[in-house]
């Protein structure tokens, strides 16, 4: 009976912190990964591992716990695994959702997914969290366990070099 | 790319740019995602086994089986070995390179040794033979 309820919290618990955290993580390693299956595969892990820990150790700050774990099995993934070749101009790799997009904004998702590609993670990560999740610079730095000052200059890298690349793309486009 | 109503980014500010890709349609999760989270969650023993786990039980499934045949080895040299002759099995392997070039290509296959020989008192030049078969005492 008492494993019963346990079960049963334990399933809310995951509901309520995939309801939370599922999106903002999935587009976080989509874009990291820049694959749609694996981020889903590494969010599934995620969540049941870090749920675990988190009824046995207790966790204040659940969205940072779960971007760090997160991120250390995408690592894993990206340090063993041999990155295959992606076509951009099929498959998502960024936060947008291609199959929603028409026209030009369909022409901008391959633009940006050409250049995250070519941006070190740092950064990447810091532009995901910023642009799409529309998170500040000090919940970034908690997010990622880096300084507020880290995030806004690896932002603003981020961004200078993200806009090179965008307009590199419209001179060749 | 840079053509319709979207400026060309060279012409767009920071805060433009930020704007136009922060407002492009957010991919999600798949909606089965969730539903395979929870039913993972309510049945443990479904979870998938990260590869580590997977690894050391491979390795132990080996260790069980090499250790069953090193005992069946053992045990069917130890029936054939005759009584009284010290024999030492010393390695199960065929194709061990030593052994095949000694002559002990089969298996099982035993070697006889020798038993190790006394140590011998050192002697004296001109002290009998008797001294050293007998001992003080008879000399």
């Amino acid at each position: 009976m008492a494993a019963k309820s346990e079960d049963g919290a334990e399933q809310a618990e995951i509901a309520a912190a995939y309801s939370a955290y599922a999106g903002p993580l999935y587009r976080y390693l989509r874009t990291i990964l820049q694959s749609a299956e694996e981020a889903e595969d590494i969010l599934q892990e995620t969540f049941i591992d870090s749920l675990k820990q988190i009824r046995r150790i207790g966790i204040h700050n659940l969205r940072a716990y779960l971007f760090q774990a997160a991120k250390n099995k995408a690592l894993m993934v990206l340090r063993t695994s041999r990155r295959r070749n992606v076509d951009v101009n099929t498959d998502s790799l960024s936060w947008i959702d291609a199959s929603a997009c028409s026209g030009e904004d369909r022409e901008a998702e391959i633009d940006l997914s050409r250049a995250l590609q070519k941006l070190p993670l740092e950064q990447k990560e810091v532009l995901v969290l910023k642009l799409s999740e529309g998170l500040t610079f000090k919940e970034i730095g908690e997010t990622l366990n880096i300084s507020q000052n880290t995030a806004a200059s690896r932002y603003r890298l981020g961004l200078a070099r993200l806009r090179a690349l965008l307009e590199g793309g419209d001179e060749h486009g | 790319m840079s053509m319709g109503s979207k400026k060309p980014y060279r012409e767009m500010s920071d805060a433009d740019l930020e704007n136009y890709l922060g407002g492009l349609p957010r991919c999600q999760p798949g909606a089965e995602l969730r539903a395979r989270l929870l039913a993972t969650a309510s049945n443990p023993t479904a979870r998938p086994k990260p590869q580590s786990v997977r690894l050391l039980f491979a390795l132990a499934v080996l260790l069980l089986l090499a250790n069953f045949a090193v005992q069946r080895q053992q045990e069917a040299g130890a029936a054939a070995a005759p009584a009284g002759q010290v024999e030492f099995v010393p390695s199960q392997s065929v194709d061990d390179p030593w052994l095949r070039k000694a002559g002990y290509a089969g298996a099982p296959f035993r070697v006889a040794v020798a038993r190790k020989p006394k140590p011998q008192k050192a002697r004296h030049y001109n002290m009998p033979e008797e001294f050293y078969e007998n001992g003080w005492e008879d000399y």
